[in-house]
């Protein structure tokens, strides 16, 4: 079979992912990572990834005309995924759906590889079981008594929920890149249901009915309303769109962002986040360099608040950018046996390909059963409002811990 | 857009749809209450009857937003008066993480709202209308209309 | 174990989706009231384009007879089978075309009333244009909403015709005697060993100075003695399962180690060799490990406590009944009631946390409560009804009472005003310098609180007999090192002077508080709790004594602090309101209740978090139910759950959807 797998814009992580095809012998695939300047010819499938824009209006109509079947690979082509975010700020991420007819989507940030198998045979895919019922976590659902942010990894019991950090397991099915299982709660990248994060915003709305909001006294009439002032629940939760919109903005139906744009698309899309949440979308962002941009991140975060790194924490930590260049040959090599072999490694570390194991200070799971995790164990996060700068790298956050102002290289990606 | 004084009867034609959840007891009643009292409101407000403001989600207030309607609000019982216990806390939690959505996303908070009434006072119920159409007004003012947007 | 409810089978609502809509649409013109500012005319002519359409006319008066049968015959002639009738609210006729419609033999749940009157043309009076355009959409939005409308059955549930009364003082056996007297069997349990509660305890009730005991020995006796009322001491609630109209109740029942027979001649406790003091005397007197809480009490025979009895087989021995049977085990029993009243009263607020009054520290025994009081001021008391102070024995040379201990204060205790310790602490200051004009008697307040028929007298009466009243909440109790008298530290707020009041007792009016162990009682009811821990009502004016879930009622101060005149009248409308169903046999439920699509589910649980008449339970395999006949229809449920997974029949997101975009406007805004 005919596979021709283009690369738009954004992190090339599902393309890079696409040479697991390879080692099946009926694919047939061909990696197109500039399709610009692609001349078109008549193909079977077609998988898109990476984010797209109106401007590639035009190719990706080529791609249409020239296969019997598009599908869009990964959140980015699919819902717009996690560089929608700059939506906010006025940019024009754009899913594929909205651009051209009739294409297939493989859900997922990181895309499952199987699942694209699936969809190029046009089979469906097995109904899974939702990332709740996976869990290992026990949860009561009852309402919450407050809204925490920073994550503490001393209970792996208790549902995210339950404990206050907010987790939107319920809408995603169950995947490879389990978050939930690294201390990390679900942010949402395999939703189950349409415009899964309003939902998600509507169920936390219950959940968060026992905290104290601001209401008033309104004059006409004399009755009460909801206020306007900030309180409680507003104050423990600076992200919304970040938190429950981090990879469907697009497909929520909100209206779009007109929030004034403060850099490149790249650098939109960190602003507003929390630093908490930094690691895990670097690592979602940064391709075949997610573990090189997220270090950057945290190191410089580390070093000028003099955080104490452990040895064990600082090997791994080489380890895995050892990992991210045998990688990143691998890709140049096209070599889909050594790629999976790498992976799987960065995956024995870091968690999944979106990083989820990584923090600031350490990490947030046992990596390995024969260590003491103490020795490199995260613990309990503190805001230090500042900018912090690492070479290319310069960004920096309020009191709250919101990121107001970044400057990235994009070179680096 | 606010740059320059926009004139009253631009606002005037951007208010054209309101659409007013009213629970089943309180809201409906004050609204009857209103009518059968010949008070007198703006023809922009629409109501819906639901059972309770509590059955009304972020997803209803997309859809109505997004199929035309300028504005949005629930109006339900007084505080600590719920007929089905906290139904009207709930919604006002609700629309408040959607207020924040809205100021996130560069727009007024003003697009959804909840306010409660009194079922034998019509003038509660005007009055949240009033209030409704005021700030509107001056989110229309200071920001611009939610269709603005696209 | 579930609870046998008949006609309950899962018979799915005949699912006529396959018929086609065909909607017949009649505008009223109300005389001029509606037609004087719409066009109805043009609104018919509106809604005869609208797909699925059949019929649109208007008429003068819709609601008329002749009106009724217009909406009678399409169904008959044209085979419509939704109507939608834009005319006035449908509080006021919407039930009129509903019924219509039934006697037709459609559903009456196929009706959509659409209120072009009190919402639009009562209102827009002034602008006819609009008002006619805002009709027009109202009419589309009631058309596209009857579109999807489908049929709710109406159940008729049989009810158990037996009630439970939880809690046997004054508010539990006023209930309990009241539905007796409706002819009701009745299951009363009481957690103590006798029934009467805390007026028992009381030496005068105010206003009147009346004898408690002789207030409520009627009562108790007749309860005890009623034929359809079954009493259970000593025992507590186990489980509570089923919903409105069939309870199942599991009782547990602990032994009183002495069987009915005892003659309660008193034998066995003037034998006993172990004294502990008496909780029913609160501390002022002991008891033996066999005895009874109090002479008049109900029932009368005699309890062991087995905690402090030594098992040294005296009174087995002594008995000439041989009553006392060590052996006797807790059973468990299973009843079947149609209603539950919670009774279960108020404890007394513990000032220990309220740290400058030492209350219950060593050296502050003279500081006591408005409950320990009553009991010394009582006629059976161990003082002989005479006011000793606890320290010494010594007849207390002066007084003070401080009120709004627990209540009104936002660090310590309670935000709320118990609304009865100024009535009591007055009662007690009169009946004090009465008895003893040469003792100081002062009360130290932070507002008197007296409203009410003949309260006003009392605080007036107390005044004229020389009780001092100072405006100021006391700081602290001091004990003076050297004489180790006590000394309250006052401001009088109205002269603005410190004072310092020499003190030989100092009573503490404390707060009425929730009764311990209603946290699991709640819990095992299902009922939702206000902020401040007694149990809330449905609706604090309409139905203050319903509780958040149907078929269980609040009868008390379980709901707020009362005193006993409105206890008494809330027990009653307790009873009334539990009763109905019972006296009618029946409860009719129209199936408004959610649906919950599996596949969607996800077990979340969210949905039985919110809902209010806990009618959402989770069964064995985690999934969530719901109990048609207790859901009360809010629909709240439906935008917590994040899988779109529970529908309420009618009121679906679709349905809704349908009927917002014909409001809306319907120009979509994003493309």
């Amino acid at each position: 079979m005919d596979v021709k797998v283009f690369q738009f814009n954004g992190c090339k992580k599902c393309f890079n992912e696409t040479l697991l095809l390879k080692e099946d012998a009926k694919y047939k695939v061909e990696f197109v990572s500039d399709p610009k300047n692609w001349k078109g010819e008549k193909g079977d499938i077609s998988v898109i990834t990476g984010y797209l824009l109106p401007s590639d209006l035009d190719h990706l109509e080529l791609i249409k005309n020239n296969s019997n079947k598009v599908i869009a690979y990964g959140d980015c082509p699919a819902t717009g995924g996690v560089f929608a975010l700059a939506n906010q700020k006025g940019h024009d991420v754009t899913p594929l759906a909205n651009l051209i007819e009739g294409s297939n989507r493989v859900h997922g940030c990181l895309g499952e590889i199987e699942e694209l198998k699936f969809a190029i045979s046009g089979i469906n895919v097995p109904k899974l079981k939702s990332l709740c019922q996976v869990c290992s976590r026990k949860a009561t659902c009852d309402y919450l008594e407050e809204i925490n942010r920073q994550i503490e990894l001393e209970d792996s019991e208790t549902c995210f929920n339950d404990l206050g950090f907010l987790c939107s397991g319920f809408i995603a099915t169950e995947c490879k890149e389990k978050c939930i299982d690294y201390n990390t709660p679900c942010r949402g990248c395999k939703p189950s249901i349409d415009r899964s994060g309003i939902r998600m915003l509507a169920m936390f709305g219950t959940l968060a009915g026992n905290i104290e909001i601001a209401t008033e006294h309104s004059v006409k009439g004399a009755t009460d309303k909801l206020g306007d002032d900030d309180d409680d629940l507003t104050d423990s939760l600076p992200d919304v769109v970040g938190n429950f919109f981090r990879f469907t903005l697009l497909t929520s139906g909100l209206p779009k962002g007109r929030i004034p744009s403060s850099g490149t698309l790249l650098e939109d899309v960190f602003i507003g986040r929390l630093i908490e949440e930094i690691p895990l979308i670097t690592g979602l962002l940064g391709g075949a360099k997610s573990i090189s941009l997220t270090l950057k991140f945290i190191e410089s975060y580390e070093d000028a608040n003099q955080i104490e790194v452990s040895e064990q924490t600082k090997k791994y930590r080489n380890e895995l950018l050892e990992l991210e260049k045998e990688l990143q040959k691998a890709i140049d090599k096209e070599d889909s046996a050594n790629y999976r072999e790498i992976t799987d490694k960065i995956r024995f570390i870091a968690g999944n390909m979106n990083l989820s194991n990584i923090f600031f200070s350490g990490f947030k799971s046992i990596i390995d059963v024969n260590d003491d995790f103490n020795e490199y164990k995260t613990h309990v996060f503190d805001v230090v409002e500042g900018t912090y700068k690492n070479g290319s790298i310069e960004y920096t956050i309020n009191p709250d811990g919101i990121i107001t102002e970044i400057k990235i290289n994009e070179k680096l990606l | 857009m606010s740059d320059c004084e926009i004139p009253d009867e631009y606002i005037q034609e951007r208010i054209q749809n309101i659409v007013v959840f009213m629970c089943n007891e309180c809201g409906q009643g004050s609204a009857n209450t209103a009518g059968v009292a010949r008070m007198s409101y703006d023809a922009a407000i629409r109501i819906i009857r639901v059972q309770c403001t509590g059955q009304v989600g972020p997803i209803q207030i997309m859809e109505a937003l997004n199929n035309g309607a300028d504005a949005v609000a629930c109006v339900g019982c007084c505080l600590g008066a719920c007929h089905f216990f906290n139904g009207n806390v709930i919604s006002m939690h609700r629309i408040k993480l959607m207020k924040k959505l809205f100021k996130e996303l560069g727009y007024s908070d003003q697009f959804v709202n909840q306010y409660t009434s009194r079922a034998a006072e019509g003038e509660t119920a005007v009055g949240d209308f009033e209030d409704i159409i005021d700030r509107l007004t001056t989110a229309i003012q200071e920001k611009g209309t939610i269709k603005d947007g696209c | 174990m579930a609870v046998k409810e008949d006609k309950m089978e899962e018979s799915k609502i005949e699912s006529e989706d396959s018929e086609e809509p065909r909607i017949g649409v009649f505008v009223c013109h109300c005389g001029h009231n509606i037609a004087g500012t719409v066009d109805v005319a043009k609104v018919a002519d509106y809604a005869r384009t609208l797909p699925n359409v059949i019929k649109a006319e208007h008429y003068m008066f819709m609601c008329s007879k002749p009106g009724v049968q217009m909406v009678k015959d399409s169904i008959r002639e044209l085979g419509v089978n939704r109507t939608v009738v834009a005319s006035c609210s449908k509080n006021q006729h919407g039930l009129t075309f509903a019924k219509a419609i039934a006697e037709e033999g459609i559903n009456k749940h196929r009706h959509q009333q659409v209120n072009v009157r009190e919402y639009c043309s009562w209102v827009h009076k002034k602008d006819e244009t609009k008002a006619t355009a805002k009709a027009l959409r109202l009419v589309e939005a009631g058309v596209n909403r009857a579109r999807k409308l489908q049929d709710v059955e109406t159940r008729r549930i049989s009810t158990t015709k037996a009630a439970l009364v939880i809690g046997g003082g004054i508010a539990g056996l006023r209930s309990a005697n009241d539905l007796a007297e409706l002819g009701i069997p009745v299951f009363l349990v009481e957690k103590n060993s006798t029934i009467g509660g805390h007026m028992t305890q009381l030496n005068k009730t105010f206003p009147t100075l009346e004898c408690p005991q002789c207030s409520i020995s009627p009562l108790t006796n007749g309860v005890a003695n009623h034929p359809l009322i079954e009493l259970y001491t000593n025992a507590q609630i186990k489980s509570v399962e089923g919903s409105l109209g069939n309870f199942e109740v599991e009782i547990e029942i602990n032994p009183r180690y002495v069987k009915d027979n005892c003659t309660s001649c008193g034998e066995c406790s003037l034998h006993c060799p172990v004294e502990v003091p008496s909780e029913w005397d609160k501390g002022m007197s002991m008891r033996n490990a066999i005895y009874k809480a109090y002479p008049q009490a109900i029932p009368a025979t005699f309890v062991r406590d087995k905690k402090a009895c030594i098992e040294c087989n005296t009174c087995i021995n002594i008995c000439p009944v041989q009553a006392i049977d060590f052996s006797m085990q807790p059973e468990t029993k299973t009843v079947k009631v149609g209603s539950i009243i919670v009774a279960v009263g108020y404890s007394e607020y513990d000032p220990t946390e309220i740290e400058p009054y030492h209350y219950g520290q060593e050296g502050y025994d003279d500081v006591i409560t408005q409950l320990k009081l009553e009991r010394m001021l009582s006629p059976t008391s161990l003082t002989n009804s005479e006011v000793l102070r606890p320290s010494d024995g010594k007849l207390p040379k002066s007084i003070v009472m401080i009120q709004c201990v627990g209540s009104r204060n936002d660090q310590v205790g309670n935000q709320y005003c118990t609304g009865v310790c100024c009535k009591f602490a007055i009662k007690n200051a009169r009946i004090v310098k009465e008895m003893y004009p040469d003792t100081d008697v002062t009360i130290c307040y932070i507002d008197i609180r007296t409203p009410g028929l003949n309260f006003e007298e009392l605080y007036k009466s107390a005044q004229e007999v020389g009780v001092r009243f100072i405006r100021g909440r006391p700081s602290e109790i001091i004990k003076d090192p050297i004489s180790g008298k006590l000394k309250v530290i006052v401001e009088d707020t109205l002269s603005m002077t410190p004072l310092q009041l020499r003190a030989d007792l100092v009573v503490l009016s404390a707060a009425m508080v929730p009764p311990e162990g209603i946290g699991p009682l709640g819990s095992k009811l299902k009922v939702l709790r206000s902020k401040e821990g007694f149990l809330k009502e449905f609706h604090i004016k309409m139905n203050p004594t319903l509780s958040s879930k149907g078929g269980i009622f609040l009868a008390g101060a379980i709901q707020g602090p009362k005193d006993i005149s409105e206890t008494v009248a809330h027990a009653g409308s307790a009873a009334a309101l539990a009763a109905a169903p019972l006296v009618k046999g029946y409860i009719e439920r129209e199936m408004l209740v959610p649906t919950i699509d599996y596949d969607l589910c996800v077990n979340c649980g969210i949905c039985k978090t919110i809902c209010s008449p806990a009618a959402i339970d989770i069964d064995e395999n985690g999934r969530p139910t719901v109990n048609k006949i207790a859901c009360r229809s809010c629909g709240m449920c439906m935008p917590s759950c994040p899988m779109k997974a529970i529908q309420l029949i009618n009121f679906t997101d679709d349905q809704l959807y349908d009927e917002i975009i014909a409001v809306s406007g319907g120009g979509a805004v994003c493309e």
